[in-house]
């Protein structure tokens, strides 16, 4: 029924490309209202320092480098994003509830109800392909 | 009436045990066709519904919500002069949350809200100030977390119809209490996401309409969610003899980052002999990013039902589902349970179970949450 329901609704939609690992994307659609509402990561509370509320700000909380700007030696690397692997990236194990060798991992992300799974391989995808800015 | 000491008390008490805690001050949707009365502006002294109690809504809340109490300002101990009236939300919370083999216990203050309408009949300013509540620690402090989730000058020219400017809630959807339900939090109705803007509305004999221009917040903060520009309206049609409610809605908003439009429909229809209340909503959302980016559909959806098991309790069960993309199976789920309390005019407890998860609660996770809840 559930499947069938679905596939009226979606039978109707016109095709789409599929979501692009691409931090423009990701920060509107998964991070923003996932992580910075009033009482977590936004401006306003700024849990565990963190503001996750703009593009910019967000970008430069999570991978230690200012958007748009290359690395530079005086910028201390954070540890939630390794560009290039998201196997050493705390914010992948955060958000899988999981580390690298499939171990539960504590403080899990978000802490009310968690990513789906597609949501967190577009970010893995995203810090695989270099986590840039754009 | 005489004010006993422990109406005095309860007051303080709680204002004390939570000089440090706010969230939302919404209505109870449930009470419209239930408690005989056909909108929520009949209850509340916004004409738009929510926050702030009239002198009939306080009179309700003795006798008709719970099982008994003086439901006015100060258990009626001080009459406010009629240009002023006050009310105030104070909530305290304990809850367990599970997910996989981690379980959280927290106790925090919840909400602190105070709501004060000065002016007559008219012309008004209305405003609900209070420090925002915060369930995990480190919390910002005392002073940074004050907030105004609404402040506004209204215009009546009768009780049908109104003015407004300045920051509120538009009227959209289930105006649940709970902002972290899914028709709140994902379609930009979040706590203190209200944005300014002005709006107007008229109520008839069956219908009522609602429409606000809404734009950014000035400064981040005073608020959290997209800054964005747009619109939204609310139609309501009552039929069945007001025991039922049909509305449309829609909404389109523009940001830097995306262009949102929303439609949805609103029902509710209660039934007096089960003396069961069913409500739902169902929203679709069109989301364009900005630049070369995709365009993605989305679904919103609440469905509940609730029981006036006895005088002062309720009883409620709801299903809520956010799908993010259509095209995709991806969804968050959750069902819940609801028992709420009413035992004395201006006191509830609220008992919430829920279960929640992505996909097929391929992750579930739980919430036991009990609150306390003390209005003005």
């Amino acid at each position: 029924m559930k499947a069938l329901a679905l596939v009226a609704l979606c039978g109707c939609l016109p095709p789409g490309d599929p979501p692009p690992p691409r931090w423009s994307y990701l920060h509107t659609a998964i991070i923003a209202p996932s992580c910075a509402t009033a009482s977590c990561h936004s401006r306003l509370t700024a849990l565990a320092g963190l503001d996750l509320s703009d593009r910019e700000g967000a970008y430069t909380f999570l991978v230690g480098t200012i958007c748009g700007q290359p690395p530079r030696p005086i910028d201390a690397p954070r540890n939630y994003v390794t560009p290039g692997s998201a196997e050493t990236s705390t914010l992948v194990y955060q958000l899988r509830g999981a580390d690298a060798n499939g171990r539960p991992y504590r403080d899990v992300m978000p802490p009310d109800v968690p990513l789906p799974a597609s949501e967190v391989a577009l970010v893995e995808a995203w810090i695989e392909e270099g986590a840039s800015c754009d | 009436m005489r004010l006993s000491a422990c109406s005095i008390a309860i007051p303080i008490v709680v204002a004390v045990i939570l000089a440090g805690a706010v969230t939302p001050a919404a209505a109870y949707p449930q009470f419209q066709l239930a408690l005989g009365v056909d909108r929520c502006g009949a209850c509340h002294v916004s004409p738009a519904g929510g926050g702030l109690l009239d002198a009939y809504g306080r009179d309700e809340a003795g006798d008709t919500i719970s099982t008994g109490g003086d439901g006015r300002f100060l258990h009626g101990a001080w009459e406010p002069p009629s240009w002023f009236q006050l009310g105030g939300d104070l909530r305290v919370a304990t809850a367990i949350k599970t997910r996989g083999h981690e379980s959280e216990l927290l106790a925090f203050p919840m909400q602190a809200d105070v709501n004060a309408r000065v002016g007559g009949e008219h012309l008004a300013v209305q405003l609900t100030i209070g420090v925002r509540g915060g369930a995990r620690d480190p919390q910002p402090p005392l002073v940074e977390r004050l907030a105004s989730r609404e402040h506004y000058v209204v215009y009546q020219r009768d009780t049908d119809s109104y003015l407004r400017a300045g920051r509120f809630a538009p009227v959209f959807g289930i105006r649940t209490p709970d902002h972290t339900a899914a028709i709140r939090r994902y379609l930009g109705f979040g706590l203190l996401e209200e944005p300014y803007g002005i709006g107007g509305g008229w109520s008839g004999e069956a219908s009522e309409v609602h429409a606000t221009a809404f734009v950014p917040r000035p400064s981040d903060v005073l608020g959290a969610g997209v800054k964005a520009s747009g619109v939204t309206l609310y139609a309501e049609r009552r039929i069945g003899g007001d025991t039922a409610a049909l509305a449309g809605q829609a909404k389109i908003a523009f940001s830097d980052a995306d262009a949102v439009a929303t439609a949805g429909v609103v029902g509710k229809r209660w039934f007096p002999g089960a003396r069961v209340l069913l409500l739902g909503e169902l929203d679709l959302q069109r989301q364009s990013f900005a630049g070369d980016g995709p365009t993605r559909y989305q679904l919103a959806a609440y469905g509940g039902a609730t029981a006036f098991v006895a005088h002062g309790w309720m009883l409620g069960a709801a299903v809520q589902r956010w799908q993010p993309d259509l095209r995709r199976p991806t969804a968050r789920d959750a069902v819940e349970v609801n028992l709420q309390y009413f035992p004395r005019a201006h006191v509830e407890l609220h008992l919430l179970l829920r279960l929640s998860g992505s996909g097929d609660f391929e992750r579930p996770g739980t919430l036991s949450l009990l609150q306390l809840h003390y209005y003005l």
